[in-house]
């Protein structure tokens, strides 16, 4: 005990430095996030008091509705809290760089894995907790639930924390020991990625706002029997919706047997973790030693056959698409906004869009959302590159290599990647929405135009604000400057549609664009488009050949 | 003929002088050795010989012309190795040495390859990831990678740090054999033996500072036969 207290004391001393010994420029991106989180924090509470305060006003189904709610919304972020614990597990676990230095130290291997956990604790919750806190204060402020009642909640999601950490935990000590592999984390999260956006596809095409319809079913008895059913009864997830549904219904017993149930299963799942869990974890450590040292057989050897000499263009295209199809977490970023696509063109073709006028907006406001599209694959794709790269930035400093060549090169070899999807989504977009020709060549031209413009800014944004340490890909997107390219995407696209929005509603209502007018429009566009390509183009270039040149 | 003029060269980062004043040349042919203890200023001094850092004061000329970050012209006939050796880990080893000629427009001495990855003892890794390397194999495939590009100036940031006995006494007979070719080396180390060696010239830096540029000749005539482990002691405590 007194071992993990002094391991927690040097983190909390980390910590501490960690702020304490910042810049400038760092304080002011860390209150920047800090601003982001609170207005997400108190946006997700308003939205969530304004649906669940209507929703509970609906007669009959009110409040079974809520209940089923609450229930889903537990019963989601208990998957997603085991799956958090089963990746990070695997790094955290595993793969840190800390691991040799713990085990130099004089202390047990028990005070090792206690550590351990309790990091896996903290990065696998934090996020669910930023989601699912507001929400629950949003329930609890609508159902008008008094602080004790509120506390007790609280408690109760903890332990429904602690079970599923701990069995994602447990998963992966288990999968760890199964297939001793460097790759297996990779392997797991790619799985767990390619299954969450399969899961939301489907669900999406099911088309659940049919449950909200009572004509979907041929009784209403067999409506409310299907609504009063629980969520998956027998996972913990459904105990703290009942410990909710109990204080509603004032029924403290309800409370107290799942609040009791909850206790028994965090107990059992400890007790497993901590003698199962932590043996195979030290049998796992070592095992992985002697796997790593066994030397492979070797493979045929192909004889060298020297190289051809290219275009530094293609030199680096090369390089460039060879390191990203290595990059399993960026392939399969591929794979998750095809579905998100996928989920996103099934939207527009479940919209009423009979009459023509209803197309010409639609195919409109359409640009915006592939906007916004192209904008999450910048973030993934263009933007992360820099600081991918940014420790190698000595072997570009050292080639004989124009700079701005070079700078220009990579915007060059990232452009098809955010080109090629736009064109596809706003081609096959434009057909199931039937919009006429004009509109389709509008679209196309507003499309090119943005590809090239969030290409540029993207790349730029990752070099004025380069992550330079980071666990993983999702680090560098979640980064100051990731967000400052979200944040300033969507004020470009809303500036951008808001500039178009006038000649569009003038050929909605009359087919004309309106001459005088139009030209002010197109200026208004193209300057948005320029000064935003243009001032994180020149800035960057400028960072680039002082900083990495 | 002088290969190399550094003329007061000063360096400064966040407000702290890493380099004043710097002035020395290096001859056609010398092997040239930095020494000097950590933090003395070797890898800022020679980053800005490579063209990979500005100066902020004073002029580095290189066969008298000068270097800058944008030289691409000299950055051709320079070959330089860093003490902290990042590189694409995605790529085999031979996939990076590919791009690396590529961007120098340089075909593979397939027969020299073959020798340098023998006598590194990569031949069995050169096409897997470079992820699976240690640091010692990493700082062997940018040898391999400098060494088949036959520049007129090799420059080295501590080329020792994890290198195996078999690749040191390999890497010390080459860089003679490029000397004696006439091309021009700088070493930048704390090793002293390594600098006794091969050196013709060394330089003692300390605190962004050039204490002493000598020749070993000069430096035995001056010092009376003391070791230069002797001579670098009394140099940095004086």
């Amino acid at each position: 005990m007194k071992d993990i207290l002094s391991l927690l004391k040097l983190q909390k001393t980390l910590l501490i430095n960690s702020v304490r010994f910042v810049s400038k420029t760092e304080k002011i991106r860390n209150l920047f996030i800090s601003f982001i989180a609170i207005i997400f924090f108190i946006s997700v509470y308003i939205i969530s008091y304004q649906v669940i305060f209507y929703i509970s006003t609906l007669p009959v189904i009110g409040s079974l509705f809520t209940i089923r709610i609450l229930g889903i919304a537990f019963l989601s972020s208990f998957a997603m809290l085991i799956f958090s614990s089963l990746t990070v597990s695997l790094s955290t676990l595993y793969n840190t760089e800390d691991l040799q230095f713990l085990y130099s130290l004089p202390i047990g291997h028990s005070c090792i894995f206690i550590f351990k956990f309790l990091f896996v604790l903290l990065y696998s919750c934090w996020m669910i907790i930023i989601l699912l806190l507001p929400f629950v204060l949003a329930f609890a402020s609508v159902k008008k639930l008094s602080i004790a009642n509120f506390i007790i909640i609280i408690f109760a999601i903890g332990l429904k924390i602690l079970i599923a950490i701990s069995i994602g935990c447990l998963i992966a000590i288990i999968l760890s020991y199964l297939f001793p592999t460097k790759q297996l984390k990779n392997i797991v999260l790619v799985f767990l990625i390619i299954l969450t956006a399969m899961g939301y596809t489907l669900f999406r095409v099911a088309e659940p706002e049919k449950l909200l319809n009572v004509d979907h079913f041929s009784e209403l008895v067999q409506y409310l029997d299907f609504m009063s059913k629980p969520v998956a009864q027998g996972i913990p997830s459904w105990w703290v919706t009942e410990v909710f549904r109990g204080f509603m219904i004032k029924h403290t017993d309800v409370v107290v047997v799942n609040i009791l149930k909850l206790f028994f299963v965090t107990t059992i799942v400890l007790i497993v973790l901590k003698i199962f869990g932590e043996k195979l974890f030290y049998l796992t450590i070592f095992r992985r030693i002697n796997v790593i040292s066994k030397k492979k057989k070797e493979k045929e050897k192909k004889e060298y056959k020297g190289i051809r000499i290219r275009s530094l263009f293609i030199t680096i295209f090369i390089k460039e698409v060879k390191l990203l199809l290595r990059e399993p977490m960026q392939w399969v970023q591929f794979i998750v906004v095809i579905f998100l696509t996928i989920v996103y063109l099934f939207n527009i073709r479940k919209l009423p869009i009979q009459y023509e006028y209803v197309r010409i907006t639609v195919a409109f406001f359409n640009l915006g959302g592939i906007m916004f599209i192209l904008s999450a694959i910048v973030l993934r794709f263009v933007f992360v590159q820099p600081s991918l790269e940014y420790k190698m930035f000595w072997l570009v400093k050292s080639l004989p290599v124009n700079i701005k060549k070079f700078f220009l090169t990579k915007f060059f070899v990232y452009l098809p990647i955010v080109l090629i999807p736009g064109m596809i989504i706003v081609s096959i977009s434009n057909v199931i929405i039937g919009t006429n020709n004009t509109m389709v060549v509008i679209s196309f031209l507003v499309i090119f135009l943005s590809c090239i413009v969030l290409t540029i800014s993207g790349y730029s944004l990752g070099i004025l604000f380069p992550k330079k340490e980071y666990r993983d890909i999702a680090q560098i997107e979640t980064s100051f400057g990731g967000l400052l390219f979200l944040v300033l995407s969507l004020c470009y696209i809303v500036l951008l549609l808001t500039s178009l929005a006038g000649p569009v509603k003038s050929y909605v209502l009359t087919r004309t664009f309106g001459r005088i007018e139009l030209w002010l429009h197109i200026l208004l566009f193209l300057t948005i488009n320029f000064i935003y390509a243009f001032t994180t183009g020149y800035y960057a270039l400028k960072k680039f050949i002082k900083e990495y040149a | 003929m002088n290969c190399i003029e550094i003329k007061n060269v000063y360096k400064n980062f966040d407000n702290k002088e890493v380099l004043k004043d710097i002035c020395f040349n290096i001859l056609t042919g010398e092997i040239f050795v930095l020494l000097g203890p950590n933090g003395a200023g070797k890898t800022t001094t020679v980053k800005i010989i490579s063209g990979v850092l500005e100066p902020d004061q004073g002029e580095v000329y290189i066969f008298n012309k000068k270097m800058s970050v944008s030289s691409i012209e000299l950055k051709q006939i320079i070959g330089y190795l860093p003490d902290e050796p990042y590189i694409y880990n995605k790529l085999t080893g031979e996939e990076f040495i590919e791009f690396i000629m590529g961007v120098y427009k340089k075909s593979v001495d397939i027969k020299k390859y073959e020798f340098f990855l023998e006598q590194f003892d990569l031949k069995d890794v050169v096409k897997k990831p470079i992820e699976i390397y240690s640091k010692g194999m990493k700082q062997k495939l940018l040898l391999i990678n400098i060494f088949l590009r036959e520049p007129e100036i090799y420059i080295f940031d501590e080329p020792m740090i994890g290198l195996d006995p078999k690749s040191i006494s390999f890497f010390k007979q080459y860089i003679k054999k490029l000397s004696n070719e006439g091309k021009t080396i700088i070493l930048s180390t704390h090793i002293l033996d390594l600098a006794e060696q091969l050196a013709n010239k060394i330089a003692i830096i300390n605190n962004g500072k050039i204490l002493l540029c000598e020749t070993q000749t000069e430096l035995k005539n001056k010092f009376k036969n003391q070791t230069l482990e002797e001579i670098f002691l009394f140099v940095i405590n004086k």
